[in-house]
């Protein structure tokens, strides 16, 4: 059964300053090199490097950062914070709150999605696929805000950062002049091949020191990038309205995430345990010969030399070093991470990039699994049993994550650890996984939870069964709220190790919300939490709000508080046995009572009715339920959230 | 190779796909009750054959010649037993419909209800 989700969102409110026609024109021309192309092709390439070796929203601080320096000087405006309000409800005070700051006109300097849009060009052609980090960001924020309003805006832009990731996509490349962002050449040949896998990949390949300069399409940058384009496909396969104007790119979308699902396939590591299965993405095997230690130092001579020269220039010409001692150090890193690849060949790959491989397949699997797609003439030929295959492995990639997760038992309450990656050969040391990791480890949990339903069904008719609960969610807030969140900055990791602040007083791991706040579904306060931490104001500045964790805030904002309250008619009453509960694991009622309200379509509130000092009073209850089921009568329920869709209800009344 | 190896795979995807069964023992049912029964502890209901336990026995028009019921006892389900008799009485008092889950062992023409909810026509 398909599930929709109902955001209260007010219909009819202004939702842009000018109409989408005018505000795409508007976006076309602040992603022009008119405006933004100030940076010289070595500046844009030294933000990279330098940049290179930060992940996430790090890499995305650190490369506007480096690119403002550049880039067309911006006029000073007036500071207007950005504020969510109060309550479950997103409004348009909300949107337009986000407009204003991502991507309203008129000055370009308030428009990053602009930007973002310009220089997703400029590395996608220059093969600087670290980039993902902000560009997929960007995409799932353009996802996520059209789920909230339905304003196609948000999908047009999204579209346009699709179009540019599929033109630049590996099996893509081949750009011909005049070049982007003021580049005289491109930076490989037609359809580069993958060095490491011997032929060309639907995926994002770059050369970098830690692979000896070797073509290679990085695993997690292909899942992040084909999740965006697949929740582009899944979001137009699941509306009929959109298919008219969307139909034709979602289907080619959907098969273009298809082919590069599959592409990474070989590396999906499937083993038994007991009479279960777990799977995780690993490592390539060819790393136990490619590249060798010379492979290595060549890579990092020749990038030395480069620094070396750019240093000598400046010094020539009286300027200050173009690289210091931390460029250097990060050299010397990128060639320990070439050598060290020997050492993990076969090894499984990190938690949070199994995840993004899951949450790319999850988002497929919509897909495939539409009705629209099913009577599609451009399906792709193993559509079939990719939407057999897909859910029981999302099942088992679960299980492999799950399964390594610990319970912490202690007085502050059940909670969750779990390292950075597991199963390691000797040459790795295990540690606790880091807030910035975990937060896409936790964007995972949060793809999986919101489709959990569905794939659950799927998977359980295949005879494996999702092993997500709601206790497991629960403690994963636990662990977000006791262990990286308890006091005014993020902690550094699961297990509670403190952070430290940067050279400038920022506390970098404060801005990774884009996943942790997902776990507001167990636990409201994990949404105050990253709601205060996110839009904290410093010095006339929001120094860790990013659009990714903007629009998760928004997208969660219905999970903002645990006791509600409802008013509507009873359309289903039921009473069942002690302990058969309603409901799936994820929001599990464990109650004899259950009834349903027609203002609360596709959700289910619940009590117990056992043998137990409560008798009395949930008797009472479900009497004022049956009376206003016959009477076809009003009743004011007050419940407490449980799981997304279901409630344990603390109060009933009959209202008319 | 590599094609081999994909292929290969994927018919192992689907072998274990295919391997695995599902159990039918719960079923739902919709219907007006046509007879209500409540009777002392013990004496059930049923031929040996086919027997039920049960002091709640109730009857649906869509389920002709099949009877279900539920114990109806002083125990930790008497609470949520007394309420699911509760809606049945609703329903057979007002005539709106029923649904009822239930374990059945089939050919058995007589199961044991664990759910009973009324649903807004």
């Amino acid at each position: 059964m398909k599930k929709i989700l109902h955001y209260p969102v007010k219909k009819h409110y202004d939702p842009v300053i000018m109409p989408s026609w005018r505000l795409l024109a508007w976006l076309a021309f602040l992603a022009s090199p008119a405006v933004w192309g100030q940076c010289t092709v070595e500046q844009s390439q030294k933000c990279e490097q330098v940049c290179s070796g930060r992940l996430g929203h790090l890499l995305v601080a650190c490369t506007l950062g480096c690119r403002a320096k550049c880039s067309k000087p911006v006029a000073p405006t007036t500071f207007n914070p950005v504020t969510i309000s109060n309550g479950t409800a997103v409004t348009a005070a909300d949107i337009a709150s986000f407009d204003a700051q991502w991507l309203s006109p008129p000055a370009p300097q308030t428009a990053p999605i602009a930007s973002d849009l310009y220089w997703a060009q400029c590395t996608f052609f220059d093969r600087f696929s670290a980039a993902v980090w902000g560009v997929e960001s960007d995409m799932t924020a353009m996802a996520r805000l059209y789920e909230i309003t339905h304003d196609t805006k948000y999908l047009d832009i999204l579209r346009q950062f699709i179009e540019l990731a599929l033109q630049y996509r590996d099996d893509n490349y081949n750009p011909t002049p005049p070049y982007p962002c003021s580049y005289t050449s491109p930076f490989a040949g037609p359809k580069p091949v993958d060095d490491f896998r011997g032929h060309v990949m639907p995926g994002w390949g770059a050369t970098t020191p830690d692979v000896a300069n070797f073509n290679f399409d990085s695993e997690v940058v292909a899942s992040l990038y084909g999740y965006a384009i697949a929740t582009f496909a899944r979001i137009v396969a699941e509306d009929p309205t959109l298919q008219p104007t969307y139909g034709n790119d979602a289907i080619r979308y959907a098969n273009a995430a298809l082919e590069t699902a599959w592409a990474f396939m070989p590396q999906v590591d499937i083993h038994q345990v007991g009479n279960v299965y777990e799977a995780h993405l690993s490592q390539l095997d060819i790393y136990r010969t490619k590249p060798s230690k010379s492979d290595c130092d060549t890579a990092y001579n020749a990038a030395k030399a480069a620094m070396d020269a750019a240093n000598q220039q400046a010094a020539a010409a009286g300027n200050p070093p173009a690289y210091v001692q931390d460029d250097y150090n990060r050299l010397s890193q990128q060639r320990t991470n070439c050598e060290n690849l020997e050492c993990v060949a076969g090894a499984p790959l990190a938690h949070n990039e199994s995840g993004a491989y899951a949450m790319m397949m999850i988002e497929l699997w919509r897909v495939l699994d539409s009705d629209f797609y099913q009577h599609s003439n451009q399906q792709a030929a193993n559509a079939g049993l990719t939407r057999s295959l897909f859910p029981l492995l999302v099942s088992r990639f679960h299980r492999y994550f799950t399964n390594r997760t610990h319970v912490v038992s202690d007085p502050r309450g059940d909670r969750l650890t779990w390292h950075y990656q597991d199963d390691q050969p000797s040459c790795v040391g295990l540690h606790a996984e880091d807030a910035n990791h975990g937060a896409y480890d936790i964007r995972y949990l949060g793809e999986l939870r919101a489709s959990f339903d569905r794939i659950n069904s799927a998977a359980t008719s295949g005879g494996e069964p999702i092993p997500m609960t709601l206790t497991q969610l629960d403690q994963f807030a636990n662990t977000f709220l006791e262990e990286i969140a308890p006091g005014a900055n993020f902690n550094g990791d699961v297990n509670g190790t403190a952070a430290t602040a940067d050279s400038q007083g920022l506390w970098e791991d404060n801005a990774d919300c884009d996943g942790w706040v997902y776990l507001a579904v167990a636990d409201a306060r994990a949404w105050g939490v990253c709601h205060d931490v996110s839009l904290r104001v410093i010095n006339s500045s929001q120094p860790y709000l990013t659009i990714g964790n903007h629009s998760a805030l928004l997208a969660t904002k219905t999970f903002s508080a645990s006791l509600l309250s409802a008013t509507g008619k009873v359309t289903f009453l039921r009473v069942n046995d002690l302990g058969t509960g309603f409901g799936t694991p994820i929001e599990f009622l464990d109650a004899e009572v259950i009834v349903q309200l027609d203002s609360l379509p596709g959700k289910s509130l619940g009590f117990q009715l056992r043998a137990d000092s409560s008798e009395p009073d949930h008797h009472g209850m479900l009497e004022v339920l049956r009376l206003a089921f016959r009477a076809n009568a009003s009743v004011s329920i007050d419940y407490l959230r449980n799981g997304a869709d279901n409630g344990r209800i603390m109060r009933v009344a009959r209202v008319n | 190779m590599r094609r081999f190896f994909s292929t290969a795979f994927s018919v192992a995807c689907l072998a274990l796909i295919l391997c695995t069964t599902a159990s039918a023992d719960l079923l739902e049912s919709k219907g007006h009750i046509t007879f209500l029964r409540v009777h002392d502890v013990g004496t059930g209901y049923g031929p040996p054959s086919d027997y039920l336990d049960v002091e709640v026995v109730v009857q649906l028009d869509s389920q002709p010649g099949k009877a279900f019921g539920f114990q109806l006892r002083n125990d930790n389900f008497r609470p949520a037993r007394q309420g699911m008799l509760d809606l049945l009485r609703d329903a057979f008092s007002n005539n709106y419909p029923v649904l009822i889950d239930y374990n059945i062992t089939p050919p058995k023409n007589n199961g044991v209800i664990i759910r009973v909810a009324v649903v807004k026509q």
